[in-house]
């Protein structure tokens, strides 16, 4: 689905990621890489895998994009953890097999996570692609129209009788575009949003527009 | 010397005399024999557990030491236990000390009782679990005799009791020679709920009634015309004015209601009416803040309150002896409910339990009598003890090896000797070990996880972060995502749920403690309110839970009721010419037939089905036959349900005939069906919450609460997911799906349900409107339910009707 928020072309893509046509550029925010190892540290026996499925959805999403550079939004990685070395081996291997130019836009959960682990590729605390700037935190969001991540946003979306249901989604403001979280392993947060604002889920394939009288 | 000798002076400065029950009971515990004790409320039963020890400490003069482990259910009840256990022994002039250990106690209480036990502890089944952790337990409890598992009826039948149950079995491996005494209100199966307190069919134990049967006289509010009462009516406080006279005529009346929300409404109704009582009411429910709640108990036993609207959080205590009056409003549900509702007032051997009963719609009229026909009947509803659930297993496992390292062989007998895991298979035990040593079957799948040790032979949890976290997590309670709410100046009120604060906007009004507050803001789990100006309108807070299905019991009750010929009690006198025109209309459903109405609105077409099989049956029922009509000729079913049946709906002709409803009603292929339509994916993945709570997969964050760690924050249902994918083989998903069957669907007594209609004739009554009987299902259309289908389905079509409805206009 095709938004112009300002006037920016912003496709929104239903594997939750955002494509900016005019700089071929793929967005996509929150993999939490690492959380299941973090939670096995922790004594949670929850089981591996995750990772490498999202980095290979990750991988496809580029190919059949066919974006020339592609964007993290931040929270690549979810915890410091004795795992991280496992990790950052993995995405090694990914990123060189990757098409695209990549950039990392440092969120909260890689600052702790990523002391003195060296990246195949470039970390910043904000970008400017275009007109647009993309970070990490949705509060630091700057003068212009921003896309971020790091909510996890979901929104509720009633069915006018006692039950409703949840979805994650992107949340456009004036000014920003707040994107789903990537990873597969992140769950999220209800978001209340303003009358103004729009709301986008990806159902199936498609990415559709959730009328305000659904969500209000 | 005879058992009660030393304990006499007690009762004869008292002007009492023993009852026989407890003299029994003194002999069975001093012949070393286990037991259960059944009786209703109020009727000392605790000093028929309790003088046994004591009468043995004078006879021995040993008051040194732990000897008795007393369980109570809950943890705000330990005190007025203390307080009761204390009775006799100060009235004796003993030196025998009883202390308290639950999850209120102070940190110098708790880090006293590690070093040094007292002659009898009172503790929950968590503070025990905890207890079992630390090493020096054992040598602590050297020379315990008893333990004492008090209210069991409510533990029975629950994740709490099976915990129990392992608890008390690691006791008895201990000490062999232990007295395990349970003391219940009466239930339909005594004998299995001995079993399972006991870990197998004590030959030697015995099983105690209290023999004085309590006088229980129900009396039912009848409505002056029957015309102005709502069939399905909700709220029903047009009654207010009637039990405020009665409220009026007696000293302290407890008024139950089923719900929170009809507690906070009962509340704000007494004092609409009566503003001079504001002092006098109170009000007692779960989401109140615990001091708030103890405040309102202690004023109940001084006698220093007329009135308390309470919900079931007073179903339990010691003693409320100044209650001269219960009051029901609303369906009873279940005879044992009402039976130990009304056993809170006369709550002293020899009184009569008076129980005053209001009904919110008509058919609770009938519900009232019926309970009455089975209280004089004694047909008492059953608890039927939970089988081997696997995250309570590993939860304990984890337990006991914490506190004391152990061979895997022995562990496991241990383990088999209790009741709920005695038929634990091989393979279930082998998947449990791994769970808890690899985290699961496939190693690799679980890289660098680690719990469980082996050590020289024996399991062992060495981490020290680990065995913190555990006991930070031991327990099988859910705590629901609830925001605490507190004033500015920090006073906490309580506890809601954050789908309801969520709603509600700073500044905007709600009522809640009987207060009405308007909301300043909402940050992190905490709801900050000040008090609304009076005249102020609010919300009043709807909190979420399974409502609670009537009985078979009291179901099968009401249908014999309904046809009953002799002399009828004045409820059904009221109800007569509701029933008249049920009659005359259709017919009065029963349960040795089964009663299919159709009634053709508009162009709509309504089945009405009665099948009696209380309301989680009819839920799984209605789905159920709306799928597979709908297999047979595509369209769209909406079900409602209730106690009594369900109805479809739809808008093309459902079928109507004999025939068809026998195929309808087969159990062929009756869980696959289930399966199919219920979408027990999502029911399965909900249900999955409080398995990765117990079994250690998620951490418990406290109401009002930063959440603990942030980096281990995960949803349940996201695991679920997980787990799916990579461990498909996981028994936790298997145990969700068995317990959404078993307990949300009642599979077996659907099942059983469905065998029955099978044989029954079957009346098609064709109506011109819906009949008296009909009128509640058809109203509860709105909130009725298109049958199974994915949330994704749901969404698709949500939208698209949406588009047509927006491109109309």
């Amino acid at each position: 689905m095709l938004i112009e928020p300002q006037g920016i072309a912003i496709k929104l893509l239903a594997e939750h990621a955002a494509f900016l046509p005019k700089a071929r550029c793929l967005v996509v925010s929150d993999l939490h890489l690492g959380k299941a190892a973090t939670f096995r540290a922790h004594g949670l026996a929850v089981p591996e895998g995750d990772d490498s499925r999202d980095l290979h959805r990750l991988e496809q999403l580029v190919a059949t994009s066919r974006a020339d550079q592609l964007v993290i939004a931040g929270d690549l990685f979810h915890a410091p953890s004795q795992a991280m070395d496992k990790v950052a081996g993995l995405l090694k291997n990914w990123a060189e097999r990757c098409p695209a130019k990549i950039t990392l836009v440092t969120g909260n959960h890689d600052q702790r996570a990523l002391r003195g682990v060296d990246l195949p590729f470039p970390r910043v605390d904000s970008l400017q692609v275009g007109e647009t700037t993309i970070v990490h935190d949705p509060a630091e969001a700057k003068s212009g129209f921003t896309l971020c991540g790091h909510l996890h946003p979901v929104i509720r979306i009633r069915d006018g009788r006692r039950t409703s249901i949840r979805s994650a989604c992107f949340w456009l403001e004036t000014n920003r575009l707040t994107l789903p979280s990537f990873g597969s392993f992140t769950g999220g947060q209800i978001i209340h949003p303003d009358s103004g604002d729009r709301i986008f889920i990806p159902i199936r394939d498609q990415v559709t527009e959730v009328p305000t009288s659904c969500w209000k | 010397m005879p058992a009660a000798d030393p304990i006499l002076p007690f009762f004869r400065e008292r002007g009492w005399r023993p009852f026989p029950f407890q003299r029994k009971a003194w002999k069975a515990w001093q012949e070393g024999r286990s037991g259960l004790l059944h009786a209703p409320t109020g009727l000392g039963k605790t000093l028929a557990v309790w003088l046994g020890p004591v009468a043995e400490a004078i006879r021995e003069n040993r008051t040194k030491g732990c000897r008795v482990l007393w369980i109570t259910p809950l943890r705000a009840l330990a005190e007025d236990t203390r307080k009761s256990l204390m009775e006799p022994v100060t009235g004796l002039g003993l030196q025998i000390e009883v202390g308290i250990r639950t999850g209120d106690s102070s940190a110098y209480q708790k880090s006293k009782l590690k070093k040094k036990l007292p002659f009898c502890l009172i503790t929950t089944p968590e503070s025990l679990s905890l207890f079992l952790t630390h090493d020096n337990f054992r040598a602590n409890l050297d020379g315990l005799t008893t333990i004492i598992v008090d209210e069991w009826h409510e533990l029975l039948g629950t994740k709490r009791g099976v915990q129990t149950e392992l608890c008390l079995t690691r006791l008895r491996r201990w000490f062999p020679q232990l007295r395990i005494w349970g003391l219940s209100a009466t239930l339909g199966n005594t004998g299995e709920a001995r079993a399972v307190l006991l870990g197998s069919e004590d030959k030697e134990a015995v099983t105690i009634s209290g023999d004085t049967r309590k006088k229980i006289r129900i009396e039912t509010l009848l409505p002056k015309s029957i015309e102005r009462f709502p069939w399905a009516g909700h709220l029903g406080t047009r009654l207010v004015t009637e039990v405020s006279r009665r409220i009026e005529g007696e000293d302290t009346t407890l008024l139950f209601t089923n719900t929170r929300s009809q507690t906070e409404i009962w509340f704000q109704e007494l004092i609409n009416l009566r503003p001079e009582w504001k002092e006098e009411i109170a009000m007692h429910h779960g989401s109140l803040d615990r001091e708030t709640r103890s405040e309102v108990e202690e004023r109940l036993r001084d006698g220093r309150v007329r009135c308390v609207v309470c919900t079931s959080s007073l179903d339990l205590g010691v003693d409320f002896s100044p209650v001269t009056q219960v009051i029901q409003v609303g369906s009873p549900k279940g005879i044992a409910r009402l039976m130990q509702r009304a056993g809170r007032s006369g709550h002293s051997p020899g009184q009569t339990s008076r129980l005053y009963c209001v009904p919110t719609n008509a058919l609770e009229l009938v519900e009232f009598a019926a309970a009455r026909d089975a209280m004089e009947a004694q047909r008492i509803e059953s608890r039927l003890p939970l089988r081997k659930p696997l995250d309570v297993l590993v939860q304990h496992l984890v337990t006991v090896i914490i506190g004391e390292p152990t061979r895997e062989e022995s562990l496991r007998e241990e383990i088999r000797s209790s009741f709920a895991y005695r038929d634990l298979t091989d393979d279930e035990w082998d998947w449990a070990m791994a769970f808890i040593r690899h985290g699961g079957r496939v190693l690799e799948n679980y890289p660098n996880y680690r719990k469980v040790d082996v050590v020289d032979g024996k399991l062992t949890v060495t981490d020290k972060r680990l065995i913190r976290s555990h006991r930070l997590s031991i327990g099988t309670i859910m705590a629901l995502p609830s925001i605490a709410i507190v004033y500015q100046n920090g006073g906490r009120l309580g506890t809601v749920e954050e789908s309801f604060i969520s709603r509600i906007k700073p500044g905007g009004i709600f009522v809640f403690a009987g207060r009405r507050l308007e909301l300043v803001r909402l940050r992190q789990q905490k709801a900050t309110v000040r008090n609304a100006s009076r005249k102020a309108k609010g919300e009043i807070p709807v909190w979420g839970g399974t409502r609670m299905p009537l009985s078979n019991e009291l179901a099968h009750s009401v249908a014999l009721r309904l046809h009953s010929d002799g002399p009828q009690p004045p409820e059904m006198k009221v109800v007569a010419p509701v029933l008249a025109i049920q009659r005359k209309w259709s017919r009065i459903p029963k349960d040795d037939h089964l009663l299919i109405e159709h009634v053709q609105i508009r162009n709509e077409s309504h089945l009405f089905i009665y099948t009696f099989g209380g309301r989680a049956v009819n839920e799984g029922l209605g789905s159920l036959i709306a799928w597979r009509i709908s297999q047979r000729q595509e369209q769209l079913i909406q079900v409602t349900m209730n106690d009594y049946g369900f109805s479809l709906t739809a808008a093309s002709p459902l079928p109507f005939d004999a025939e068809t409803w026998r195929e309808l009603l087969t159990t062929h292929d009756l869980l696959d069906d289930l399966l199919a339509c219920m979408n027990t994916a999502e029911l399965a993945r909900r249900q999955f919450r409080e398995i990765a709570r117990v079994s250690g997969l998620i951490l418990q964050n406290l109401p009002g609460k930063q959440p603990r760690q942030r980096d281990l924050q995960s949803s349940s249902s996201l695991l679920y997911e997980v787990f799916e994918r990579y461990d498909p083989e996981n028994l936790l998903l298997t145990q969700a799906r068995r317990e959404i069957l078993d307990n949300q669907l009642e599979f077996t007594r659907m099942k059983e349900t469905l065998e029955s209609l099978q044989s029954l004739p079957m009346h098609f009554v064709e109506c011109e409107r819906l009949t008296p009987m009909a009128f509640p299902l058809w109203a509860d259309r709105l909130q009725a339910h298109y049958q199974g289908t994915d949330s994704t389905t749901r969404l698709e079509k949500m939208l698209a009707s949406l588009e047509a409805a927006a491109s109309e206009c």
